[in-house]
């Protein structure tokens, strides 16, 4: 399971609506029970956990990928395939 | 994963920031700890207790003076690196465009000022303040490495040249200025000269009885000492103005009461430094090259700044398509602390001034790290951090534009192998 978390100021700001969409758009190419996004404030818990200090911020399980920036679609396919052929642990 | 120490309360981290601050050493925290509630006096008042505090002001001053071989006298204790700055600049700029102090003859009230384009913002956004009063500032250019050319610095001087302003070392990537050379040129012409120098105490000699500047600012905390404090250094018989009025403390060009505990703790910090600095050195340089070893084995890598000219604790590093900021932070949630260059302002990134300086183009600098090593750091450390670093980069360039990592061609920044 990959876990996916965005971290932005929802649908308000331009950047992290598209980098939503990017993110869903990738998500939808692999099993439902295979991909979890989970969209967050840019000031909760979770936000002064990973040290957010730009939107969109995008978390992969546990590691930030981007911050204040848009991904490519194909870089972020990348990743999560990547993330799916790592062995456990090694994420 | 614990929720309550991700990205800054962890006490177990491995720090290596320590151009950014160090912790306070535990010999200097026994040494301030009786200023607070014991020997509390106000350094001015003549009874007992006023005269212990100013006894502890007085020692400071001679460990302070001691490590850079001069006399007590010439010191005098600020609130902050940046206010000795501010006071060496402001003290002397001011006076220049009014005539007075002896600085303005001949100058019909004109300043100007010589510094460079790598400078800490306590300098160059002062200057920035000051241009509005008049004061014409040179930025000079630096080469690849961040050092100025002395022969640059006296292409510049103008008649009405008032002061020279260049740092030691430089905060982000290490490079030591030729700051010797300078000093003399200055010496040459007449011009006062400043040295913000900050990074450099503590880290490499200081022996400013060799070293003919005029004024030297440093800063506590940047030498395991506390926060608070700081301390200018101005050559006897040398005239400042002062740019806060009040009492007559620190020979009237500080007013304020005395920060008599961490004053005594940046005194002490001295001691400690000049005790250490030979083995700390060495210490150092020896992480500094085990880090780079190290780090050597991830693709496309450059070092920013001067492979040998540099402080021993100071290694900045592009890391080709990464961003650096994204590095930091998943660094900082694994317990590691660097930092980037970048200035987070307004909801952005700005790039370092200082690479950018250098020649560097933007995307490189955003993918710059440092790291600035200091006494609790081991080799065992730096392996966990490459490690990481290595693993991070990794994944990191799989959603960048990586296609060029590890093919080294002209444009190859891998060029410190």
């Amino acid at each position: 399971m990959i876990v996916i978390k965005l971290f932005g100021s929802g649908g308000e700001e331009p950047a992290s609506r598209r980098l939503l969409d990017t993110v869903r758009a990738v998500a939808a190419r692999f099993p439902a029970d295979q991909v979890r996004i989970e969209e967050h404030a840019q000031d909760d818990e979770e936000a002064a956990f990973y040290g957010v200090v730009l939107t969109p911020t995008l978390v992969v399980n546990d590691t930030i990928v981007s911050v204040g920036k848009l991904i490519p679609a194909g870089r972020l396919l990348r990743l999560l395939q990547a993330e799916l052929e790592a062995p456990a642990g090694e994420s | 994963m614990s929720k309550s120490g991700g990205n800054g309360d962890r006490c177990e981290c491995i720090y290596l920031d320590h151009n950014a601050t160090t912790p306070v050493a535990p010999q200097v925290l026994e040494e301030m700890l009786p200023y607070f509630s014991q020997k509390y006096g106000n350094p001015s008042s003549v009874h007992a207790i006023g005269r212990q505090a100013k006894a502890g002001l007085r020692e400071a001053r001679a460990r302070v003076a001691a490590l850079l071989n001069v006399t007590p006298e010439e010191i005098i204790f600020t609130g902050a690196g940046t206010e000795s700055i501010n006071l060496a600049l402001k003290g002397t700029l001011f006076p220049a465009l009014l005539g007075a102090c002896g600085s303005g003859a001949g100058s019909n009230g004109r300043a100007h000022v010589i510094t460079t384009t790598v400078e800490h913002h306590a300098v160059s956004h002062t200057l920035d303040y000051l241009s509005a009063f008049g004061v014409e500032a040179t930025y000079l250019p630096v080469d690849q490495y961040g050092m100025a050319d002395p022969g640059e610095v006296r292409r510049a001087i103008r008649p009405h040249t008032k002061l020279i302003s260049i740092m030691h070392a430089n905060n982000e990537v290490g490079t030591i200025q030729p700051v010797a050379e300078i000093a003399t040129l200055a010496a040459e012409y007449g011009i006062p000269f400043h040295i913000d120098g900050v990074q450099a105490l503590g880290k490499i000699p200081v022996d400013l009885s060799r070293l003919s500047c005029t004024f030297y600012s440093m800063s506590a905390h940047k030498i395991y000492g506390p926060k608070g404090v700081g301390a200018l250094f101005i050559r006897e018989g040398h005239q400042l103005s002062a740019i806060q009025q009040g009492g007559s403390q620190e020979h009237g060009l500080r007013a304020g009461t005395e920060n008599t505990p961490g004053i005594v703790g940046f005194g002490k910090a001295c001691q400690l430094a000049g005790e250490r600095l030979a083995v700390d050195m060495e210490r150092y340089h020896r992480l500094r090259t085990t880090l780079l070893g190290l780090l050597d084995e991830v693709d496309s890598v450059r070092l920013n700044g001067h492979p040998e000219r540099t402080l021993p604790n100071t290694v900045n590093l592009a890391f080709a398509h990464v961003d650096a900021m994204t590095l930091m932070l998943n660094l900082s949630l694994k317990g590691i602390c660097v930092s980037t260059g970048s200035a987070c302002s307004v909801g952005s990134l700005k790039p370092s001034h200082v690479l950018l300086a250098m020649g560097l183009n933007e995307e490189t600098a955003y993918s710059s790290l440092r790291f600035s090593l200091g006494r609790s750091n081991t080799p065992e450390h730096l392996e966990h951090v490459a490690d990481e670093v290595k693993r991070l980069v990794r994944k990191l360039r799989l959603v960048s534009e990586a296609r060029t990592v590890g093919v080294c061609g002209p444009d190859c920044p891998c060029y410190f192998r």
